[in-house]
């Protein structure tokens, strides 16, 4: 019995055992199979490591052969480190932290690849030259950065952000909402990772479909940027900063919606995107340049601080030599003295000032340079969560309102009325440290504090101390600090003494160019030209609304003037009158509150209410009072006014009113009224800024000149042309007569502007403007373009 | 005898919650079905449009869909319900100013407009026009939606749209679609391009600056 007993046991066991592998078997996708199977070569091979480990690049190749000359042909096999763990896992994905996804990146060849790359024998070891190498080496770049960011996260979480105690206004933006367990809710995807991207002297990180794309230098497609460790941080940068904009963004109710920094056109929000991208390599590596090997080979790589010998003679780490705003915003050290308007080059100032506040934080609070890296990419998670907040809360005790204007309004002020730019982001990053490694009672700097100072005086030497309060409350400043306390939300103010070294520039000093003979305005109205870029408009995602019987600019007749019919962009030549740089220049054509909400008429913009137009005269139909007094959020006209001859009088009137008497269908309008609509579509009946068009953008105006003077290679004494960023367009209806005059009150703004953001107001003491103004005419200076419409 | 009745109770109850929850669960269930369509412009200079091709998806560098995926069979792609915990109403997520009580198709809801069936061949059509020669929009639901804002509603549709150029370039982003008309409403998440080498200066000018001109343009 006992015997058959034990033999049945056995008998039992044996299936048992047999029954589990056989289960766990098929849980591991059959490799000889797969397409993506292939055996390991030799030099980098399974002889040569161990079970899930490989060989890889561990920097760039300039660095690994302290080469900076390495031919682009070198046998790179040379600096294959040793083996190191690549991953356990049976495929090439990724980091586990991520709620919702498996796994959070994953990485393959092309995307039409089946699968991430699977390993053939539980190894990774591949020959350099192979497209599996790259898919390793961009694999083990990408786990060591995503690792360290979610083990900056739990360290932001649970160490750096101010505690539960703290008040609005010292709070955090970081959402404990988006943690269960050990998993952070940042993505609803898995980032795709694809190493053979056939694109000369481009990488590129596509949001809408998350994946990041790696492709070849100059037209040697042998240099692969996979093979730059410091490209992959890069690249993977971008999508980080997405993760830190939107980290306020899931869980509410608008979640589709994201936040991004900036567009295809030159703006500061994406000169920030790039110089912060570049800052996670440094973040990573602890080595203050990026892609000496990818980029370097065609003389594009780019330092990230003033004692990169790159730099041109005169740029130095002392506090006067710095490369500083807005000075340096056009500056490229592989070519110093042409200047170029492009946001990877103007993103050096930021990558710049981290690298320099890393290594401050460093000195002062006795840290380790990597202790002050993670530091400063908490501060970073801080200020980006703050700023990308969509539901417009901003911190975890804020409320709605407090940043972006409103949820409903979020993405027009991110985007066109108060973006982010150098000013903005550094005043967050500045409260944020004022918060945390700045308060003496936290004692977080070596037992005492980063002082205000020291924050100021780092800023200073970058020209970027260009606020006067640090806006802890933002638009809750001067609210009680509770129902009914007489306390109001007030912020810390900077110290004068600390701004040496930045300017702020009194808006009065931009104008349109004054020189005689010069021309303020230049209307761009070519068929081809314009037909070409609104098909462009479309395919980089301008969310471009056109009349359909414009598209193609069909009634365009080049004559450089504005007709009937054309679609037209409008190049103002701008002039700096002032004997400092401005930086950041902005021309705003969008809808704005400068219009009698019931009778359409001009609001005439006194000299009492801080503006200097006083247009149009009462007796030319501008009006005062009423809704006119007060700026509201909700309410815009258009920018464009029409002149009206009537029998004794000419007044400036609004386009429905003018298509009034003109009896014109509201059919014929440039927007057409949809069918059982109970109001007309027809306030931009006639001239309409083109939404994705109506703002134009320029990096910086020397002192005593205009865009063209600035961009002068000093070579040829001549400026490439302008970009369309810098330009606005209208669409002009078919049915107005010719002989019509359009009156078009333009807002311009720049980010070293003193009275652009401080609101002077007595009862506002400098404090920033809420955002509410920035629908209105007080932060902005007002450029009128009187356009007569010509056949 | 007391005791069977009791079963027969308690099955009873308790296919009634199951039913309830199923049922439930069904009415709020988001109605997406995610389909590629490609739209260009053919020889006669027609806007014509099909089912998006394995080529074009691997030229716009998308993982093509299932169906479309014969080596991917093995490795079916972890299901991730991005929809969980949103407010649901006709198989819709509700976004902007709401509350749980529209999630009832019984509290009344005004909408601005109605979903026009052709929504999508309209965007198609709005993007491919103007376009280059042998230019392609490929273009995929995302999201059904209603967004409300001051109490009245309106129907969209989240979508993603890539452009192939001729020369291989391309772009990508997700959109915010106007359900009734197909025009755009919002884009975002667009493509972050390295492009180093980058060509300045995109607008031709007849002379240099600063610009001379008679464009009868007076400004203050």
């Amino acid at each position: 019995m006992g015997k058959f007993f034990w033999g049945s046991k056995f008998i039992r066991q044996t299936f048992t055992l047999s029954l589990v592998s056989m289960i766990l078997a098929s849980c591991v996708p059959g490799v000889g199979k797969n397409v993506r199977t292939r055996v390991a070569a030799s030099t980098n091979g399974s002889s040569v490591v161990g079970i899930n480990q490989g060989r890889v690049l561990l920097d760039n190749p300039i660095i690994l052969s302290k080469n900076p000359n390495l031919s682009a042909s070198e046998d790179l096999a040379k600096y294959l480190s040793p083996a190191v763990l690549i991953t356990t896992n049976s495929f090439l994905e990724g980091n586990e932290n991520c709620l919702g996804p498996l796994h959070c990146f994953q990485v393959s060849e092309v995307s039409s690849a089946p699968s991430a790359l699977q390993t053939p024998d539980g190894k990774w070891g591949f020959q350099v030259q192979t497209e599996e190498f790259l898919q390793v080496n961009t694999f083990y770049h990408l786990k060591k950065l995503f690792d360290q960011y979610f083990e900056n996260l739990n360290l932001s979480f649970n160490m750096f952000k101010p505690d539960s105690s703290a008040v609005e206004g010292k709070d955090s933006a970081l959402p404990s909402a988006i943690i269960v367990g050990d998993k952070y809710k940042l993505s609803n995807s898995i980032l795709n990772a694809f190493t053979n991207c056939d694109e000369e002297n481009n990488a590129y990180y596509e949001q809408s479909t998350e994946s990041l794309c790696f492709g070849f230098s100059g037209t040697n497609k042998k240099v692969r940027w996979a093979h730059d460790s410091t490209i992959i941080y890069h690249e993977a940068g971008h999508y980080f900063q997405k993760v830190q904009l939107n980290m306020r963004n899931y869980g509410v109710s608008d979640e589709l919606k994201k936040a991004q920094l900036g567009n295809h056109m030159y703006t500061e929000a994406g000169s920030l995107g790039e110089g912060l991208a570049d800052f996670y390599s440094y973040y990573v590596n602890g080595r203050s340049h990026w892609g000496e090997w990818a980029a370097g080979l065609v003389k594009s790589s780019r330092p990230m601080s003033e004692s990169d010998t790159l730099h041109a003679p005169g740029i130095s780490t002392s506090e006067d030599q710095r490369l500083s705003y807005p000075d340096y915003l056009t500056y490229n050290p592989n070519a110093a003295s042409i200047p170029v308007e492009d946001i990877h080059m103007s993103g050096m100032i930021i990558s710049h000032y981290l690298v320099a506040l890393t290594q401050d934080i460093e000195t002062k609070c006795s840290m380790t340079n990597k202790d002050a890296r993670e530091f400063v990419m908490y501060i970073l998670n801080e200020t980006f969560a703050e700023l990308g907040d969509l539901s417009s809360v901003g911190t975890e005790k804020g409320s709605a309102g407090k940043v972006n204007m409103s949820s409903a309004l979020a993405t027009t002020w991110l985007y066109k009325n108060n973006p982010i730019n150098y000013r903005s982001f550094t005043q967050t990053i500045a409260k944020n440290l004022l918060n945390t490694i700045g308060n003496p009672v936290l004692g977080r700097c070596n037992g005492s504090d980063y002082n205000q100072d020291y924050i100021e005086t780092l800023l200073d030497s970058y020209g970027l101390l260009l606020f006067k309060s640090y806006n802890e409350h933002r638009n809750l400043t001067g609210e009680p600090v509770s129902t009914g306390s007489p306390i109001k939300r007030s912020n810390t103010f900077t110290k004068a003494i600390n701004r040496k070294k930045s300017v702020l520039i009194a808006k009065t000093n931009i104008m349109l160019d004054p020189t005689s003979g010069a021309s303020s305005a230049f209307v761009i109205d070519g068929k081809k030209q314009i037909a070409d870029r609104l098909a462009t408009m479309k395919y980089e995602g301008f969310p471009l609304s056109i009349s359909p019987e414009h598209e193609g600019a069909p009634y365009n007749n080049g004559n450089s003037k504005v007709s009937p019919g054309e679609v037209v962009a409008i190049a103002l030549n701008l002039y700096n009158n002032s004997n400092s740089t401005m930086g950041g220049i902005e021309v705003l054509a969008n809808d704005w509150d400068h219009a009698d909400v019931s009778t359409g008429a001009p609001c005439i913009m006194s000299s009492a209410s801080n503006a200097t137009d006083s247009w149009p005269q009462a007796a030319e139909g501008g009006v005062s009072g009423g809704t006119c007094d007060a700026i509201s959020e909700t309410t815009s006209a258009p920018v464009c006014f029409v002149q009206l001859n009537e029998n004794n009088s000419t007044r400036w009137v609004s386009q429905r009113e003018f298509r009034e008497k003109m009896a014109l269908d509201t059919n014929f309008c440039l927007t057409k009224t949809p069918a059982g609509a109970t109001t007309n579509n027809d306030k931009d009946c006639f001239m309409k800024a083109i939404n994705g068009a109506d703002k134009a953008t320029f990096s910086k105006l020397n002192p005593k000149s205009n865009w063209g003077m600035t961009m002068a290679n000093p070579e040829t004494g001549k400026a490439y042309s302008y970009d369309w960023g810098n330009v606005v367009m209208f669409e002009v209806s078919k049915h107005i007569p010719p002989g019509t005059v359009f009156d078009c009150r333009l807002r311009v703004r720049f980010t070293n502007c003193d009275d652009c953001f401080h609101d002077s107001d007595p009862t506002r003491m400098n404090n920033d403007y809420h955002d509410r103004d920035y629908n209105g005419h007080k932060p902005f200076k007002l450029i009128h373009l009187t356009i007569p419409v010509t056949d | 005898m007391k005791k069977t009745i009791l079963f027969i109770l308690s099955i009873t109850v308790a296919c009634g919650i199951t039913f309830y929850i199923k049922k439930n669960q069904s009415e709020k269930f988001v109605d997406i079905k995610p389909q590629w369509k490609t739209y260009s412009i053919n020889k006669e200079e027609k806007v014509v449009s099909y089912n998006t091709t394995q080529e074009e998806f691997q030229q716009a560098r998308i993982p093509a869909p299932p169906d479309l995926q014969d080596a991917k069979k093995d490795r079916a792609p972890a299901a991730i319900n991005k929809f969980a915990g949103r407010l649901i109403r006709e198989k819709r997520v509700l976004t902007g100013d709401v509350n749980k009580d529209l999630e009832d198709e019984d509290t009344e809801l005004q909408m601005h407009n109605a979903i026009n069936p052709e929504w999508k061949d309209n965007l198609g059509k709005n993007l491919i026009i103007g376009q280059d020669e042998n230019t392609k929009v490929l273009i995929v639901e995302q999201t059904p939606v209603i967004e409300v804002r001051d109490g009245k509603g309106r129907y969209m549709e989240e979508v993603i749209i890539t452009f192939l150029k001729k020369n291989g370039n391309r772009s990508s982003y997700r959109a915010m679609v106007d359900s009734s008309s197909g025009q755009i409403l919002d884009t975002w998440d667009r493509t972050i391009n390295e492009q180093l080498m980058k060509k300045r200066g995109g607008i031709i000018l007849p002379s240099n600056m600063p610009f001379n001109n008679d464009s009868g343009i007076i400004t203050r």
